[in-house]
């Protein structure tokens, strides 16, 4: 069974279409980088695969098809846009603990001590980086087939990024796939098994990261960048 | 799964909170006010209850809006919408959740009545005498109590379906995005709006209408089943709206993105 297996997904909205034509497989236990410029629809990607958004076309994880029951097997990184600013972390913590049958608060634990959260810190009190450690500690402390880290870095500092770039392996349970959406593609290479480039509105680019590498001889971050030779800069 | 009992709980809390917080405001409001009297020198045992009854709609009316709010903004947030739960059980856990806070804001408001009765009592003797007189009238018979009862019902459903109307205009509103460009979803979306606050106020004038029927069959004693009709009625829209809701909901409403 595979992790994720989309078909003919199309996606408009204020009448612009954002995707379509997305075809996509992707193998059980393995972390992938979802590239693309700002705007080439990586989020709406993420927010289509949760059932957030509602596109037109086949979208499939761990054998789950329908919203509700693919809302069971992806763990998203939230924005924590439904608290209260005045809301402590340890309510926030408690809120998951109550409505994810799958959250394991044992890793929460380790997670907050390992980001250095504090419980008792208010959410309106969180800097930019510590509000991303905290819905990457929450994100990941779910136990389930998919997780979709969407840009989970912007804000950290780049020594805790490196840090928790290098351990995300320890946090992820064996055989759960990690979609991580990011800017800085050479940072999160060295943990990347493929790369996922959305591109002119679809799936454009599917491949290993070692294939680019033996077979192309190429750094992930020079072959991703050639996707763009001649056009306009972007990130 | 998410359970339906931990959703409703994660629903309430803050809801829960927010009542409280009007609820102290109130004292407070009563407190200061009474004050205030007795620095003027004419506080009495009754002067709680005269400034409860002055305070009491302000917490009841803000409450009430800011159930509303919070029913629109849940469906809004992420945070919510990824919880793997069905649509119908998510749209009716949000209702469920704010019509019980507002049910407690009611019930803490005859209790605080109920305090405040009995401790201007004596002051307030005189009064009730000429109160007990005029319900005398009626003698409290079972039409009495049912009309009462229909009253109250009355209200609940109103608030119920004053909360799915506001939900409907925000849904299909929100709805168009997935159909329309952005100019052509503004000029919709206020034909929409337009069309559903007609619908409303139509509802609302046949709400008073049976509000004041009720009033008149308290006072004459009369038959109230017809009352019971209506708020069957009213049952019954409250359900079309909240299936209507719940598949657009299901169908093309999307939460913000942060």
């Amino acid at each position: 069974m595979t992790a994720l297996t989309i078909k003919d997904l199309r996606y408009k909205h204020n009448q612009h279409l954002i995707l379509h034509d997305v075809q996509l497989e992707l193998a059980p236990g393995k972390i992938i980088g979802l590239l693309g410029e700002n705007g080439a629809g990586k989020t709406t990607l993420m927010r289509l695969i949760t059932g957030s958004a509602k596109g037109k076309g086949t979208i499939e994880v761990n054998g789950a098809t329908t919203a509700v029951t693919r809302k069971q097997q992806v763990s998203f990184t939230d924005h924590l846009n439904g608290f209260n600013s005045g809301i402590k972390l340890q309510q926030i913590v408690k809120f998951y603990q109550s409505v994810y049958p799958d959250f394991n608060s044992d890793r929460y634990q380790e997670l907050s001590t390992f980001l250095n959260l504090d419980g008792q810190q208010k959410l309106a009190a969180l800097s930019k980086g510590t509000r991303e450690k905290l819905i990457i500690a929450l994100t990941l402390s779910r136990q389930v087939a998919l997780y979709l880290l969407d840009e989970p870095f912007s804000g950290i500092d780049s020594m805790s990024r490196k840090k928790i770039i290098n351990s995300i392996i320890k946090w992820t349970p064996d055989n759960a796939t990690l979609l991580i959406s990011d800017h800085y593609v050479t940072e999160i290479a060295p943990i990347l098994d493929e790369i996922v480039v959305v591109k002119d509105q679809t799936v454009s680019v599917h491949k290993g990261a070692d294939e680019i590498r033996d077979q192309q001889g190429m750094e992930l971050e020079d072959y991703y960048e050639s996707l763009y030779a001649g056009g306009d800069t972007h990130d | 799964m998410t359970s339906s009992w931990s959703l409703f709980k994660a629903f309430s809390w803050p809801r829960f909170m927010r009542m409280n917080l009007l609820l102290g405001l109130e004292l407070l409001a009563v407190v200061v006010t009474s004050l205030w009297t007795a620095i003027k020198g004419n506080f009495t045992t009754a002067t709680l209850f005269y400034n409860l009854c002055a305070w009491a709609m302000l917490p009841l009316l803000v409450g009430f809006v800011m159930l509303a709010v919070n029913n629109e903004k849940t469906v809004r947030a992420t945070t919510y919408r990824l919880l793997p739960i069905s649509d119908w059980k998510f749209y009716t856990l949000n209702l469920t959740a704010s019509l019980v806070n507002m049910i407690y804001l009611w019930l803490m408001q005859a209790i605080l009545f109920a305090l405040t009765l009995t401790l201007g009592w004596s002051t307030l003797t005189t009064g009730f005498n000429m109160s007990a007189m005029f319900f005398n009238q009626f003698s409290l018979s079972s039409g009495f109590w049912q009309a009462i009862a229909g009253a109250f019902l009355v209200i609940i459903l109103a608030m119920v379906l004053v909360w799915s109307t506001i939900s409907l205009i925000h849904f299909a509103t929100n709805a168009t995005a997935g159909f329309l460009p952005r100019f052509r979803q503004q000029f919709v979306n206020v034909i929409i709006t337009i069309v559903v606050i007609y619908i409303a106020f139509r509802v609302a004038s046949a709400l008073i209408g049976m509000v004041s029927y009720l009033s008149s069959q308290l006072v004459n004693q009369g038959n109230v089943s017809s009352v019971w009709t209506s708020i069957l009625v009213m049952l019954a829209v409250i359900l079309v709206e909240g299936v209507i809701n719940t598949l657009v909901l299901q169908k093309w409403v999307e939460p913000t993105l942060n």
